[in-house]
């Protein structure tokens, strides 16, 4: 059953609209990733689902309530803000006990939970110390814990690892995952980060200009996007384009190409494909003819490629570093047939 | 090499001290001759002794005049403090319609003069069947100092303290624990300079103090009656007295601001 539902939810700011129509359906276990570039209406969606912002119309479901017109505080749901939001003058064990407090937990049981709190995000001993002592990245885990110890149904995230540096950040990735299994709950991050996104999600939700484009598993979403903006958001590619010539194929510089999404004949249709899914072995089912090679970047694991056919059909490949690719290599392409993406 | 400055400089330096000797040196005198062993507060300066202090504080009208005052600037000071607050959280976190207005409105008793203040409250009060009394000077001070801690409470309340309030209401807080155990202890230095700052501008007012009073007076008004009264040590005493309790309250306003900045 799902956990968190939103339906047809649509946000206004006057004229202009932040959300449009958006729906969604996330189950109990999911860590759950909302992505898109700035402007996109992520952090509003988020907003929406912790109570901070009405929507203008559209309902939320909670685990089967209904909670659109109930606050902050009475939603099962905490949030942690991108700039952690934490209380600077109270120490870190009242800060993780605040929302205990206001649940009247008797003081004894507190200290007992906030202590628990404490280990669970890696800071044992450091409850009297004061916010402006801890670091970023403490203070991250700080503000994890106060959101977690109430034991909200969904943890909503604004951008939580935006202000940390790239080590910690995937450190703080991996902790939380950890923390999301421990805990069972239903995570709603916000970034804008894709490589973050596919490495949290199991359920990534790309967002543009107030709709959702595309929702599902990392894998999916990235091998398979649902539009062209999901396909160039979420890393690079190379499109052929051209007229369908028949059902399931068109006509592109390159040749034929199969194409499994069904489209009228003589329509303009585009075909996408991955980097690392263009062969220059020679073994791929559909051939892509021959291309030279115009830059080769070394990327430590791979070589960066740039090619770019006689037609003027351009490349975008990846070859291993043993391949040692120059500018004004030949190269024979071909891929698998599965690998060219409708969008 | 050694450091020769340069005559630029020094004319700088000298116009620099001239300045300061100028603001002062109207000071220096006023607390140099309240230590005046003689009985006129002027030169020659016959020696240092205490007696004015002990006069002055044995002398029943200043006594009083102090403790008025103390109760005039608290009081005043705390409500200030506590409606100029109110009102900036109003204005700072909810959507209301004249925003721009209203902070405008509740800004216009800076720019109105002492005078007219004074004058309005002694006709209003009149008219209402009230004498002058320490609580229309109370209320006089609370309009000129109001604005001043509404401007200091304002700049507090930023989206990072929103963000702060919203964390609060997410786990649970309504808006009166929200205010008052979120909110006011977040800013408290601010809370506090803007008290002292109250509190001294009350301490030192003349004007509103003396028409809207009689019998029960405050310090500034006391004064002014001993002046009257001809030049007197003693009235140097009172006046380093207050001197003295005015920059004491601003040494900590400068220790929580500078605190605040450290932060």
């Amino acid at each position: 059953m799902s956990h968190l539902v939103v339906s047809n939810v649509t946000k206004l700011y006057g004229a202009s609209a932040a959300l449009k129509d958006v729906s969604l359906s996330v189950g109990g276990q999911d860590y759950v990733v909302l992505l898109g570039p700035s402007g996109s209406g992520k952090t509003t969606l988020l907003s929406v689902i912790g109570g901070f912002t009405p929507p203008s119309s559209g309902r939320i479901h909670i685990a089967g309530h209904d909670v659109t017109d109930i606050g902050p505080a009475k939603r099962p749901t905490t949030t942690v803000f991108q700039d952690y939001a934490l209380f600077p003058h109270m120490s870190v064990e009242k800060n993780i006990g605040y929302g205990l407090k206001l649940r009247r937990v008797p003081a004894v049981k507190r200290a007992e939970q906030v202590t628990r709190a404490l280990d669970m995000v890696g800071l044992s001993g450091a409850g009297r110390r004061f916010i402006q002592e801890l670091s970023g990245g403490q203070r991250q885990r700080v503000a994890l814990a106060r959101a977690l110890i109430v034991e909200p149904e969904i943890l909503l995230l604004d951008e939580p690892l935006g202000a940390l540096d790239l080590n910690l950040r995937r450190q703080m990735q991996d902790e939380l995952l950890a923390l999301q299994r421990r805990t069972g709950r239903c995570f709603v991050h916000v970034t804008h980060d894709q490589e973050e996104a596919m490495a949290l999600a199991s359920l990534i939700v790309v967002m543009n200009q107030g709709h959702i484009e595309d929702a599902g598993p990392p894998s999916r979403i990235y091998a398979r996007p649902a539009t062209r903006f999901t396909a160039n958001f979420m890393g690079e590619s190379t499109e052929f384009s051209g007229p369908v010539t028949a059902p399931g194929i068109i006509s592109t510089p390159v040749g034929k190409l199969p194409r499994a999404a069904a489209a009228e004949t003589g329509m303009e249709a585009t075909v996408i494909i991955r980097p690392e899914n263009i062969r220059a072995d020679g073994g791929g089912a559909v051939a892509l003819g021959m291309a030279r090679i115009a830059e080769a970047v070394f990327q430590g694991a791979h070589y960066r490629v740039f090619a770019t056919a006689e037609n003027g059909q351009v490349f975008k490949l990846r070859l291993p570093p043993a391949a040692a690719p120059k500018p004004g290599d030949s190269l024979t392409l071909s891929c698998g047939a599965e690998d060219l993406v409708p969008v | 090499m050694s450091y020769r400055p340069s005559t630029r400089t020094v004319a700088a330096g000298l116009y620099m001290t001239l300045c300061y000797v100028f603001i002062f040196l109207p000071v220096g005198v006023l607390v140099l001759f309240s230590f005046q062993s003689g009985n006129l507060p002027v030169p020659p300066l016959h020696g240092l002794s205490p007696r004015w202090y002990e006069a002055a504080f044995n002398d029943g009208r200043l006594v009083d005049g102090f403790a008025n005052s103390l109760l005039v600037g608290g009081v005043s000071a705390a409500l200030s403090v506590l409606l100029g607050f109110l009102s900036a959280f109003g204005l700072a976190r909810y959507e209301i319609p004249g925003k721009a207005l209203l902070r405008a409105l509740i800004m216009l008793p800076l720019a109105v003069s002492y005078l007219l203040v004074g004058m309005g409250l002694l006709v209003s009060s009149a008219a209402l069947g009230l004498g002058p009394s320490l609580i229309t000077v109370i209320i006089g001070h609370v309009v000129i100092n109001m604005p001043l801690a509404f401007a200091v409470c304002q700049a507090q309340l930023g989206e990072h303290q929103r963000r702060i309030e919203s964390a609060a209401r997410d786990l649970g807080a309504g808006t009166f624990r929200v205010l008052f155990g979120i909110t006011a202890p977040m800013i408290a230095p601010a809370l506090i300079a803007a008290f002292c700052l109250c509190f001294t501008l009350s301490w030192d007012e003349f004007l509103i103090a003396y028409l809207n009073t009689r019998f029960d007076v405050t310090l500034p008004v006391v004064i002014w009656d001993l002046l009257r009264g001809g030049l007197n040590p003693e009235t140097n005493a009172a006046g380093s007295f207050i001197f003295l309790v005015s920059i004491s309250v601003m040494l900590i306003v400068e220790l929580f601001l500078l605190r605040k900045r450290r932060l």
